[in-house]
């Protein structure tokens, strides 16, 4: 009986589990074979293809991680002010910007939320690039703007040691703007006018109605938001990647980008060898690293949920 | 039930992190559109993977020219992939669909480590005796060869030398190109002295990759000084920094000091060589082999420039090693491998191959009885430093070079923690120290797993590194 119930279940949900099966299948192969793979591979010694078979080191990879690979945790200081510059100016930047766009009076809403939306479509290996041009110290059109508006009277080296993260936050926060702001638009719209309506008539003002109406009615969303820039700010790395490469002298190194040059190497000639075993050890740590900020998050932002 | 459920979340977001950290590779541009490894009609397909597309303008043409014109039956597809030429070496061999034919260009793992994989054929079995006696000298262990087999002929070389622009040292007063690293801080600074007002600057350098510009002027610099190669002093068998010193104080002094070009940490070297050829750049070091050809067709100059040999700590010449270059392996996989070495042989080997692209000034001719023959290049008139010369010689391979496995080191590897000294964020003493140590242990431990040995050379003369 409970046979033919199930039997029936699979015939009624097949169209269900056609359409899912591409997805599932892709994500077995891309997603969760590597993750096993990685998770086996941190407690080897492995080169790569025809480097030698893989030998078992145990706990090795872990004991240089943690007591003898300075870079590695230089990484983690930059990845957590990476993290931090970028989440936390662009997430007000996106609300406020979808507060603007939200407003029905205004002209060329459509044009602008479009522009700002923007660089999520963009390469940003390729916009690297074309920011490159625009931060060099030597011509670069930043610098001459800002000496022309008279702010610095000598250029400043936005990609040099001491700028380099700045530079980077600010990529970072251009890339994911637009992103942001669209998921704050469609909490927005999800507000009922209504309830500003009767703040107004109780003579509340603008700021009174974002912060007492509009913040805690988005509760659910702004979480969302928040986690999703949470993980994507501790694995963004393909600008550091081309745009510095990690240097100068680490100054840009964050951590997805130290694990990835044990996979793959980063700059034309480089000397360090591939250490899958490691580099495997240094993913495992980094996610966990990354699971731990979110989990902390999660436990902190419980109160987001309740929408009043 | 609600914590579960959260902590669940959090690992698989974790977990996604880790999924996601093998997608930023770059892709390849392979140049040609034929299908790779299939026949095109009743022809063959030999597909040639390189690296080089500096040279593109030169060899495309020939290429083309070659499959239009050849009664053999063969069609060459050329194609030129980008900098994530290992990577797709890497999937292209471990899924058996690698190339026919892989072009060299450096002493890269390309050679060393797919050689240990067997990836590659010795060519011993299609040489005539002939073509042995004549490639004789340009047969070297690690280099080209392996375990006595040869692999590939590295008709042509190159290596670092100073490039300078001759209108900036005439207008600083300034007679010549410096010979020793202490000349070239001063001459540096003089230019960068008189000229800053103008954004012109007496050196620079593409440290936005330490490895790649270490690897062709400190490097160099220190081997030309009577030091070790790459660190590995074939004297001791090991790995010794001390040599460095004198050179990184030196670049220290440029870069620490407001000498250097600005912005030398970010630079890249086509930005780089852009900012030479519009004359703000008075010196910087580069590859005797490209450099040359790009300010014909690249980034083309009405500057006055030259080349020179690298200065020396002391002034004293000893060698300074060749890099092996354009060479062309047959691998396991080719299906049409004596085709394959008709190819190498009709077009890449062939002496109107070489000597044109030696004329064309796109690098030094290797092979003895070539060298006498051949023109020097249109665009190194006046400029003949800009070829091999006597004491441009083959070196030994590290046991790095001969497996990067065999020296796996822990931390910063040496041209990162060289530019960190270099840019003063690293002292020097403390940081040479350190580099050695951690190489030596690198190298015992790949000694003690079997992996490398260590390389000791009885006598070993930095002037005749090949005795």
């Amino acid at each position: 009986m409970k046979k033919t119930g199930i039997k029936r279940g699979w015939k009624e949900n097949a169209q269900i589990y056609g359409m899912l099966a591409p997805n599932l299948l892709l994500f077995l192969l891309l997603s969760v074979y590597p993750i096993i793979w990685t998770c086996r591979f941190m407690f080897y010694s492995y080169g790569g293809l025809g480097t030698g078979a893989p030998a078992f080191v145990g706990l090795d990879n872990f004991k240089r991680l943690f007591t003898n690979d300075p870079v590695f945790w230089i990484s983690v200081k930059n990845t957590f002010v990476y993290a931090a510059g970028k989440i936390g100016l662009v997430i007000p930047l996106a609300f406020f910007s979808a507060l603007m766009l939200n407003k029905k009076t205004l002209k060329g809403a459509g044009f602008l939320r479009a522009t700002l939306f923007l660089p999520t479509i963009m390469s940003s290996a390729v916009m690297a690039l074309v920011f490159y041009l625009l931060f060099n110290v030597y011509n670069g059109e930043v610098n001459k703007y800002i000496m022309r508006l008279g702010l610095t009277s000598l250029p400043i080296n936005w990609l040099g040691q001491q700028h380099a993260m700045m530079t980077v936050i600010i990529i970072g926060i251009w890339g994911g703007l637009g992103n942001y702001m669209i998921y704050f638009l469609a909490g927005l719209q999800g507000i009922p006018e209504d309830t500003y309506e009767s703040a107004s008539l109780d003579g509340a003002n603008w700021w009174q109605r974002v912060w007492y109406i509009t913040l805690p009615m988005l509760g659910p969303v702004l979480k969302m938001i928040l986690m999703l820039s949470i993980v994507i700010a501790f694995q963004d790395m393909s600008t550091v990647m081309v745009l510095t490469e990690g240097g100068p002298v680490n100054a840009t190194m964050i951590m997805f980008l130290y694990a990835y040059q044990f996979f793959f190497p980063i700059a034309p000639g480089s000397m360090i060898s591939t250490q899958f075993g490691y580099g495997a050890a240094v993913s495992v740590v980094a996610a966990g690293i990354v699971g731990i900020v979110t989990v902390i998050y999660l436990v902190l932002s419980r109160k987001l949920d309740d929408i009043y | 039930m609600k914590k579960m459920l959260s902590v669940l979340l959090a690992g698989a977001l974790a977990m996604s992190t880790l999924a996601g950290c093998g997608g930023g590779g770059a892709a390849s541009t392979p140049s040609a559109a034929a299908p790779q490894g299939t026949a095109s009609g009743e022809k063959t397909t030999i597909v040639l993977w390189t690296r080089d597309r500096h040279d593109a303008s030169f060899i495309q043409p020939r290429v083309d020219e070659y499959n239009k014109t050849n009664k053999d039956g063969i069609f060459v597809d050329y194609q030129m992939y980008t900098d994530n030429f290992e990577q797709a070496l890497d999937m292209a061999y471990s899924t058996n669909s690698g190339p026919d034919l892989v072009g060299v260009s450096g002493m890269t793992d390309i050679f060393t480590k797919y050689v240990n994989q067997g990836q590659y054929v010795s060519i011993d079995q299609y040489m005539t005796a002939e073509q042995k006696e004549r490639y004789k000298s340009l047969v070297s262990e690690g280099i080209d060869a392996m375990d006595g087999k040869l692999y590939y002929i590295p008709v042509f070389g190159s290596t670092g030398r100073l490039f300078y622009n001759e209108g900036i040292f005439e207008k600083c007063g300034i007679k010549g190109p410096p010979k020793t690293m202490a000349e070239m801080t001063k001459t540096a600074k003089i230019i960068t002295d008189k000229l800053k007002g103008e954004g012109v600057y007496g050196f620079a350098m593409n440290l936005k990759s330490p490895s790649s510009a270490l690897q062709r002027s400190i490097d160099f610099i220190v081997e030309r000084s009577g030091g070790p190669k790459q660190g590995y002093d074939f004297a001791t068998g090991k790995y010794d920094f001390s040599m460095y010193k004198e050179a990184v104080k030196e670049f220290n002094t440029i870069f620490t000091t407001g000498i250097a070009f600005p912005g030398c940490e970010s630079l890249d070297i086509d930005p780089l060589r852009t900012q030479f050829a519009a004359g703000k750049i008075g010196m910087y070091i580069s590859w005797s082999h490209a450099d040359p050809g790009v300010y014909q067709s690249q980034f083309p100059t009405k500057e006055k420039w030259n080349v020179a040999q690298l200065p020396t700590i002391d002034g004293k010449v000893y060698s300074q090693s060749i890099q092996p270059y354009k060479g062309y392996m047959i691998t396991k996989t080719c299906k049409a491998p004596e085709k394959a070495w008709k190819v190498c042989n009709d077009v890449f080997y062939s002496d109107d191959f070489v000597k044109a692209y030696h004329e064309a000034g796109l690098s030094s001719v290797m092979v003895d009885d070539l060298k006498d023959k051949v023109k020097a290049p249109e665009i190194l008139k006046g400029k003949e430093n800009g070829l091999l010369g006597d004491t441009d010689k083959f070196w030994p391979a590290t046991p790095q070079e001969l497996n990067s496995q065999a020296v796996v080191v822990e931390g910063n590897d040496q041209y990162t923690a060289l530019a960190a000294m270099i840019l003063g964020s690293e002292q020097i003493d403390s940081g040479l120290k350190a580099l050695t140590d951690r190489y030596n242990a690198a190298l015992q431990k790949g000694i003690k797993e079997g992996k490398g040995k260590e390389i000791k050379i009885a006598n070993w003369d930095p002037a005749n590194p090949n005795g």
